[in-house]
């Protein structure tokens, strides 16, 4: 009887079919629950995505900054400016601060070099005595004109975009100078 | 013996863990910005020690404890040389308006600290002026002979080679100004004796100073050896 | 009849008591859990001191969301406000400078244990057949660890936390192609400021400690099913067609219930790291916050927290041409080797006795990351930025010198030679210490080295002048130990012939040169 009752489904097509319609009506709707979530999952995660990659996306131009009147910098000297970062939002405080090298060579010939270090971003310092920019991370060095004196740094010193317009030093600032952006 | 320790546990939750050794200590752990720094004694050690030594230790440039410097140089001046550095020199300026690393406050600091290294000078000494126009400088090489006699005398023969303050390389390191002071105030602590010490019995008078100074000015050279003429030696004072 | 109502005084108590529990039981059906997990069988070798640190790492990570939670109680994430917050937590709020140096102490230990039980689980072979997931997910939880180390020295928004961005921003520049865009997604914008803080406390509070709970529950879920490593024995190896059996013959002959039986020994061992903890917190307290995070505050010398010495010291050490690939590849690189580990090694022997190849590999990772971690906290590549003003120089170097010697000095400390090169060990140390330059060098070696630089050296011919170039060589000719000769120029004879004369070529110097004493002459 039981061997009887556990082969009927085997033996008996019709009894099958009825079944495997079942099956396949349940398979459908379950194949439907699954895609109708990929669907809107697709749909869920776009946003997510697009909100995270933005910044990847993203790249801000850099702004004209002044850093003031040009007669604040006495030529032949290496002085230490700061500028707002024009990206500042509010609550920022003063992290958007930045500091830069001004290098007056003389009259209206300027260089100005990001704080970062070439190597790795610690901030470099002026020695004016010795003419040189130290490094206090890695021991990177750099000439009075920006270009690498000695360490580990892979190139001299970055340089912003100078120009000077009516008596004020204007800078192309606002990002973080890396290998990948030089001109800051 | 449960109780001690239960008793300890109710004293450590009272008073907050402040007892540790670990909390920190806002007046010594809190961060302040190097311009805070009001403490002479760390800002000389961080700033001078380097070069002037620290009253104990000699070091290459003048002790800024010399008395006899103390006693001459003026307040203003003192306080000028290290806001602003001398130019031309080894000195650099160290106040921030000069793109020195010190703010105003802290130069006075210095300047008031170093003016409280003053030790009173016997009676009756009479100062020569600190600084004076170079005098006659035929009367000072016998004057300057007279000078290094007295170094050797005192044992200090090594210091006089290279051609002592006669060098040509030392002369166009240093002002006419520095020149005056080393011969004024010497350098005790090596063993280079002050105005007061060179000739015995008697100090050095303004007048011999500054012959002295314009012996030595006459010996300056350019850099490829030939002797310069006065006028165009550096003489930015101080 | 006194005696039976106490009996059932006491009785009834108790009754409700289990009734409580069966009624909890039979609808949380924690009997069952508790067999299935606490109670699980381990085989009685594994119940063995060398078993501890897992357990104890998920204590500190515990311990971590603890006192994380609480600190966030006062803190900001803001570019304006962190800094604030912390110093109010640290010298204000009660107990605030306790809790924070549990969570900096949580987190040094939490990373010091989770490497020993990694070593223990490498030499043990436990990686091995069928524990490879095990292994993977406790790698995953490594990076996971260690980027909350990373994101919580960030936190601590001090100057080492600023200039710590700042490094991490300047290797993903070094990104080809893509670096910029890198660079961007990792600053949430175009430089450091409040959208860093805050994307980085979103990653310390909310995403990798999520991930590590749900990688914990993995991990834990493995050890269940798979079983805890029996305790090797040499000679005994991993068969993948009979190493199942062998396992469950173990538990059946050798085996006993983790918990009460196994676990007293995790539990000494927990209750010994939060004393060790908790001592560690009252006696050194709190690390900072050193300087503010103000961009403008250049006097810092930015150093990493412990677990990141040694990539500093490696950042410093890297000949340049491969610096930018191993930045870039050396993780990764790692992570591949850790990955991939259980599965080329994946059957055999299990006990370190039999394995020289794995302890050599500990001990030379071991040594490695020490040293590394040493170099960097002493940072022999770094100048001293204040030793040009500062350090005072030994008295023997100044006395019996000359005017000219003596303004050489003075040359030495202005131009910040000192910076870079001690003498008699006080000074930088990236150069030699100059202490017995004069043995080494000629006066026109050093004449050479210091106008055209070389072997690191910056050249000086711009910015020193004749007279300094000869006052500095001058004085530092005279730097030897007592009663040792000058260096020689190996074109002169050792004993000079009796009627020297100066062969030197007359140069712009020629006359000073000659006019200095000059030991050779």
């Amino acid at each position: 009887m039981i061997s009887h009752r556990h082969k009927e489904p085997e033996k008996k097509p019709c009894a099958c079919e009825g079944a495997d319609k079942a099956t396949s009506r349940r398979d459908f709707l379950f194949k439907m629950g699954v895609g109708l979530n990929v669907v809107a999952g697709a749909m869920v995660s776009l946003p997510l995505i697009g909100y995270v990659m933005s910044s990847f996306v993203k790249i801000l131009p850099t702004k004209g900054i002044s850093l003031g009147p040009i007669d604040q910098f006495p030529e032949g000297t290496t002085r230490l400016a700061t500028y707002t970062n024009p990206y500042r939002r509010p609550w920022d405080g003063e992290t958007a601060e930045i500091p830069c090298w001004v290098r007056r060579i003389q009259g209206e010939q300027f260089q100005v070099f990001a704080i970062n270090c070439t190597h790795l971003g610690c901030p470099v310092r002026w020695f004016d005595e010795s003419k040189l920019f130290m490094c206090p991370c890695h021991g990177g060095a750099f000439y009075q004109d920006g270009s690498h004196a000695s360490g580990p740094p892979p190139r001299g010193l970055y340089e912003y975009k100078v120009s000077v317009v009516n008596n004020e030093l204007i800078i192309d600032a606002g990002l973080l100078p890396t290998l990948a952006r030089p001109n800051a | 013996m449960k109780r001690s320790l239960l008793f300890l546990g109710f004293c450590a939750v009272l008073t907050g863990c402040d007892w540790m050794p670990g909390k920190p200590d806002e007046k010594v752990d809190k961060w302040r910005p190097p311009t805070a720094i009001t403490d002479f004694h760390e800002l000389y050690r961080e700033n001078c020690q380097g070069c002037h030594g620290d009253g104990k230790l000699v070091a290459g440039a003048i002790s800024l404890d010399n008395p006899t410097y103390l006693a001459v140089v003026p307040e203003a001046t003192l306080r000028k040389v290290i806001a602003e550095g001398i130019p031309g020199t080894l000195m650099p300026p160290f106040s921030q308006a000069k793109g020195g690393m010190l703010t105003e406050e802290q130069v006075d600091i210095i300047v008031k600290g170093l003016l409280a290294w003053r030790q009173p000078l016997p009676a009756g000494t009479s100062l020569p002026p600190y600084s004076a126009p170079p005098g006659d400088a035929t009367r000072g090489e016998a004057l300057y002979k007279a000078y290094t006699d007295a170094i050797a005398k005192a044992g200090g023969e090594k210091m006089l080679g290279d051609g002592f303050y006669t060098n040509p390389a030392f002369l166009g390191l240093v002002t006419d100004q520095y020149l005056r002071t080393l011969i004024i105030a010497g350098r005790p602590e090596l063993g280079i004796p002050d105005y007061r010490k060179v000739i015995p019995g008697r100090p050095l008078s303004d007048e011999d100073i500054s012959d002295i100074v314009a012996w030595l000015i006459s010996k300056r050279e350019n850099e490829f050896g030939q002797p310069l003429s006065p006028d165009s030696v550096n003489t930015q004072i101080p | 009849m006194s005696e039976p109502t106490k009996k059932t005084a006491k009785n009834l108590a108790f009754d409700a008591a289990q009734g409580i529990f069966v009624w909890l039981d039979k609808r949380l059906h924690l009997t069952d859990l508790w067999e299935h997990t606490a109670g699980h069988h381990i085989p009685r070798s594994s119940a063995s001191w060398f078993y501890v640190f897992g357990s104890a790492t998920l204590l500190c990570l515990i311990l971590q969301i603890v006192t994380g939670s609480l600190l966030a109680f006062a803190y900001v994430p803001s570019g304006a406000e962190a800094y604030t917050t912390l110093e109010y937590l640290t010298y204000e709020q009660p107990v605030g400078w306790f809790l924070r140096a549990m969570h900096y102490w949580g987190s040094n230990f939490m990373v010091a244990i989770m490497f020993l039980h990694m070593t223990q689980v490498f030499l043990f072979g436990a990686y091995k057949y069928p524990r490879e997931i095990t292994w993977i997910s406790g790698c995953i939880l490594m990076v996971c660890t260690l980027g909350m180390a990373f994101t919580g020295q960030v936190l601590r928004f001090d100057e080492d936390a600023y200039w710590g961005l700042g490094i991490g921003a300047a290797i993903m520049g070094r990104v080809p192609l893509i670096g910029e865009n890198l660079v961007h997604l990792m600053l949430g914008g175009p430089i450091i400021a409040s959208e860093t803080l805050s994307r980085f406390f979103s990653l310390h509070v909310f995403i990798i400690p999520g991930t590590i709970l749900a990688l914990v529950a993995l991990h834990l879920r493995m050890v269940l099913t798979k079983g805890i490593n029996e305790y090797p024995e040499p000679g005994r190896l991993v068969d993948r067609n009979t190493y199942d059996k062998e396992y469950e013959e173990i538990l059946k002959k050798d085996g006993m219930p983790f918990a009460p039986h196994g676990i007293w020994k995790d539990l000494v061992a927990a209750a010994f790291v939060l004393v060790a903890i908790l001592a560690c917190a009252a006696i050194f307290g709190p690390k900072g916050p050193t300087g503010p995070p103000y961009p403008t505050e250049i006097d810092t010398v930015p150093r990493p927290d412990f677990f990141f010495m040694w990539i500093f010291a490696v950042a410093a050490l890297m000949p340049e041409y491969m610096e930018s690939f191993l930045l870039l590849t050396g993780g990764p690189i790692i992570l591949l080797i850790l990955f991939a580990l259980p599965f080329i090694n994946n059957t055999g022997e299990k006990s370190w006795r039999r394995r020289p190849i794995a302890v050599l590999t500990v001990i030379f990772v071991y040594l490695a990351l020490g040293l590394l971690t040493y170099l960097g906290f002493t940072s022999p590549w770094s100048p001293e930025m204040t030793a040009w003003t500062a350090d005072p120089t030994e008295q023997s170097r100044v006395l019996d010198r000359t005017p000219l010697e003596l303004q050489g000095l003075v040359v030495l400390q202005n131009k910040q030679c000192r910076n870079c090169h001690a003498i008699d060990g006080v000074g930088g140390k990236r150069g030699p210490d100059l202490a017995d330059v004069g043995t080494r060098l000629t006066k026109d070696q050093m004449i050479r080295q210091v106008i055209q630089g070389g072997g690191n050296m910056p050249a000086y011919g711009k910015n020193l002048s004749p007279y300094e170039v000869e006052a500095l060589v001058s004085y530092m000719v005279t730097l030897r130990p007592e009663n040792q000769p000058p260096a020689r120029d190996s074109t002169w004879p050792a004993i000079p012939p009796k009627e020297n004369v100066s062969t030197k070529e007359a140069g712009p110097h020629a006359g000073h040169l000659e006019k200095t004493a000059d030991p050779q002459s």
